[in-house]
C-alpha cells in the first residue's frame, strides 16, 4: 500500500478508531495517544501487510491490541484500573453503573464486541474478522452484552451476515 | 434515563472528537522518522564494532557514508565525498594522501574492489566497493585478518546500494598498522522479514527489551585480499612530549604527549592515584599560530579507556597534520568526572528513585513489562548534535550479578535535554545498580594553554 492511500484509509477509519479507543480507555488524552500510536504502528508495519482489503481490520486489531496494553500499565501501576465484572454478576449489578462505565466493567470478550458493534459502527463481518472470531460468535456475544447492559438495539442489528 | 436514552447520549457524545485526532497521521509519520534516525543509532555501536582485544575505545556519532559516485566527478571524487564526515580524512584526501589499491574479485556475481587506502602510523581506512545487479543493498561484514591484529574495526554495515564506497577503519592502540595483512569479509544482503499479517506487534519498549537478536543473514560471497601498504604512509606519526601537570576541579592530571598522525590526534594523560574522581570527558581543541583550530574528533574513536579503572586516558582530535604548523597549543576548557563514591547508584524500580543520580539527571519512567525494565532518564543536552550518555551498559542486581544492556536509545528533546532509554532485557528484579558515565562536568572555566611545540 502506498503512503497516500494509507493516509486516505487512515482519514476514513479515524473516528471509529477514536471512538473504540474512548470505550475502553475512558480518558480522550488516553484515546487519542493510543489512536495515534496505533497509526505509527500501522504506518512502520504497512509493508506487513500483504492484503490491503484488510486495512480496516487489521489496523483495528492493532488498535485494540494497544488498548489492552495501556489496560495492563494501569492494572500493574494501580491507576484506575478497575476489574471486569465477572457475566455471573448478572444485570443487576450492571444497572448500577453508568452506561459507559458498565461497557468497561463488561467482561473483555463481550466488550470489544459491543463496542465494535454498536458504538464504533463495525458490521458483523467486519467485527469479526478484527476479533477473528466467526460471526455466529459475535452475534452470540452481542446478545449476552446487551442483556447485561439491559441494552434494547434494533433486532435488524442480529440479522446482518 | 433508561439504558436506551443512556446510549443515545453515550453515541452523542463520541461524536465529538477531539481537533488533535486531525494531525494523527502527521504525528505518525514524524514519530517514525524519529525512530528510524534512533535506531540508527542506536544498532551501530553494537553491531560494526569489532574489537580483536579488549579495546576500551569510546565512539561517537558514527554516521554511514553516504556516497554518490556519479562519472563526472574527479578520481578521487566519490572518496572525497565519502570521507566529508572527517575533516581530517577530508583534508589527507585534498593533499593526495590516499594510496590506490584498485584490486578486485568476482565471485557469485558479487565484485568486490579494494579501491584506496588511508593509512598512517596508526589508524587505516580501507575503502571499498560492492557491485552486483541481482542485489538491491549489500552489506559488508566484519573481517577478519590473517596474522590476527590486535586493533579496534569499525565498519560500515549498513544496508547500502551496490556501488556505495564503504569503508573499514581499523585503530591500532599499542601497537602500529604493517606492512601488509589478508583480510576475509564475508558479503550480505538485508531481506525485509516474512512477518504473518496478523502476528502480534511490538510496540517501542516491547522491541527494545526483546531479546531475540536476529539471525545471521546468508554469507552470498567471501572475500580475501592481500593489502600491502606504502611504508612512506604506515611511518607517518610523530609523538612530541609534554609532561605538564594541570589541576581542575580539585584533580589533578598529567598531559604526557601528544601524538600527531595525518588521520587523527592523540592527547594521552594520567591521573594522580589521590585523585577523588575518574576523568571521563575533556573540552579541548589545538590552535596553530595562525589561529586556526583542531577540535576533538566528533565522529569516529574520540577517546580510549583504561582497562583497569572506569577513566578514558587518551583522547581525540582532528589532525593539524597537513596544516604545516610552526606551533601549537592545547587549549582545554572544561572536563567530565566521574566522582570514585558515584561507579555503582542503587536505583529503586519499584519505587523509582535513586539514592544519587549524576548532577542534571532525572528519573522519569520505569516501566516493568514481561520482557523486562523500561527506563526513560532525562539530562541536559550539553554540546549541540552529540549523543551523552549517561549510564554504562554494565549493570547490577543485589547480589552483585552483572548482566549488559544491548540496546540503548538517545532522544533529543528539543528544549535543551535529552532523554535516554534504557531497556533491562529479562531484569525482573525491583532494583537495580547502574553505572553512570559520569557525576560532574566543570562550570566553564578560563582554558587551560599548554604549549605543544
Amino acid at each position: 500500500m502506498e503512503q497516500m492511500e494509507f493516509i486516505e484509509r487512515v482519514e476514513t477509519i479515524k473516528s471509529r478508531l477514536y471512538r473504540t479507543a474512548l470505550l475502553y480507555l475512558g480518558r480522550e488524552s488516553d484515546a487519542l495517544e493510543a489512536v495515534d500510536e496505533t497509526v505509527y504502528q500501522a504506518l512502520r508495519a504497512l509493508k506487513k501487510l500483504r492484503q490491503p482489503e484488510f486495512f480496516e481490520t487489521w489496523i483495528t486489531r492493532i488498535l485494540i491490541n494497544e488498548c489492552h496494553r495501556e489496560l495492563r500499565r494501569r492494572s500493574r501501576f494501580s491507576l484506575d484500573g478497575e476489574d471486569a465484572l465477572p457475566e455471573s454478576a448478572g444485570p443487576d449489578v450492571y444497572d448500577t453503573l453508568p452506561l459507559k462505565e458498565a461497557i468497561r466493567r463488561l467482561p473483555e470478550d463481550l466488550r470489544q464486541v459491543v463496542i465494535l458493534r454498536y458504538f464504533a459502527g463495525y458490521t458483523l463481518s467486519e467485527t469479526a474478522s478484527a476479533l477473528d472470531i466467526p460471526q455466529g460468535t459475535v452475534v452470540t456475544r452481542q446478545r449476552r452484552a446487551l442483556r447485561l447492559l439491559r441494552l434494547e438495539l434494533g433486532e435488524e442489528e442480529f440479522h446482518e451476515s | 434515563m433508561n439504558r436506551n436514552a443512556e446510549y443515545d447520549a453515550l453515541l452523542r457524545e463520541l461524536e465529538q472528537v477531539p481537533d488533535q485526532l486531525e494531525d494523527t497521521v502527521r504525528r505518525a509519520a514524524a514519530k517514525k522518522e524519529a525512530s528510524q534516525r534512533r535506531k540508527r543509532f542506536w544498532g551501530i555501536p553494537v553491531g560494526s564494532l569489532a574489537a580483536c582485544f579488549a579495546a576500551f575505545v569510546l565512539l561517537v556519532n558514527l554516521f554511514p557514508p553516504f556516497a554518490q559516485a556519479c562519472e563526472d566527478v574527479p578520481v578521487l571524487g566519490a572518496l572525497a565525498e565519502a570521507v566529508s564526515w572527517s575533516p581530517s580524512l577530508s583534508t589527507a584526501v585534498e593533499n593526495d594522501y590516499v594510496q590506490p589499491i584498485g584490486k578486485s574479485q568476482t565471485i557469485n556475481g558479487i565484485t568486490a574492489t579494494i579501491e584506496y587506502v588511508i593509512v598512517d602510523q596508526k589508524q587505516l581506512n580501507i575503502f571499498f566497493t560492492l557491485n552486483s545487479d541481482e542485489y538491491d543493498n549489500l552489506n559488508a561484514e566484519m573481517p577478519r585478518y590473517e596474522p590476527e591484529q590486535i586493533c579496534s574495526t569499525i565498519g560500515s554495515n549498513w544496508n547500502q546500494s551496490p556501488g556505495t564506497l564503504l569503508n573499514y577503519t581499523l585503530d591500532y592502540g599499542e601497537g602500529n598498522v604493517p606492512d601488509s595483512f589478508t583480510i576475509t569479509f564475508g558479503v550480505t544482503t538485508y531481506v525485509e522479514p516474512e512477518t504473518l499479517q496478523d502476528a502480534p506487534l511490538q510496540d517501542y519498549a516491547d522491541e527494545m527489551l526483546d531479546p531475540q537478536e536476529e539471525e545471521d543473514p546468508d554469507i552470498l560471497a567471501e572475500f580475501t585480499f592481500t593489502l600491502e601498504f606504502d611504508p612512506q604512509f604506515t611511518a607517518k606519526g610523530e609523538i612530541v612530549p609534554v609532561n605538564r601537570t594541570l589541576d581542575m576541579d580539585g584533580q589533578s592530571l598529567t598531559v604526557t604527549e601528544v601524538e600527531i598522525y595525518p588521520t587523527h590526534v592523540r592527547v594521552n594523560v594520567a591521573d594522580e592515584p589521590d585523585n577523588t574522581a575518574w576523568l571521563k570527558g575533556l573540552e579541548f581543541y589545538l590552535e596553530n599560530e595562525a589561529g586556526e583550530r583542531f577540535e576533538p574528533i566528533s565522529n569516529g574513536i574520540s577517546a580510549n579507556g583504561d582497562p583497569d579503572s572506569p577513566a578514558y586516558v587518551s583522547f581525540r582530535l582532528e589532525s593539524p597534520y597537513f596544516a604545516d604548523s610552526k606551533h601549537l597549543t592545547l587549549y582545554v576548557t572544561g572536563a567530565t568526572w566521574l566522582d570514585k563514591d558515584m561507579e555503582r547508584v542503587r536505583v529503586d524500580l519499584v519505587n523509582r528513585t535513586a539514592e544519587k543520580l549524576p548532577e542534571g539527571v532525572t528519573f522519569q519512567s520505569a516501566e516493568k513489562r514481561d520482557g523486562g525494565w523500561f527506563l526513560i532518564f532525562q539530562a541536559e543536552q550539553r554540546r549541540e548534535n552529540y549523543y551523552h550518555q549517561i549510564w554504562d551498559m554494565i549493570f547490577y542486581d543485589e547480589a552483585g550479578n552483572q548482566y549488559e544492556i544491548q540496546r540503548r536509545a538517545t532522544d533529543p528533546l528539543g528544549d535543551g535535554h535529552f532523554e535516554e532509554t534504557l531497556p533491562l532485557a529479562e531484569y525482573q528484579e525491583d532494583v537495580v545498580w547502574l553505572q553512570p558515565c559520569y557525576s560532574r562536568i566543570t562550570p566553564e572555566i578560563t582554558p587551560i594553554t599548554i604549549p605543544i611545540k
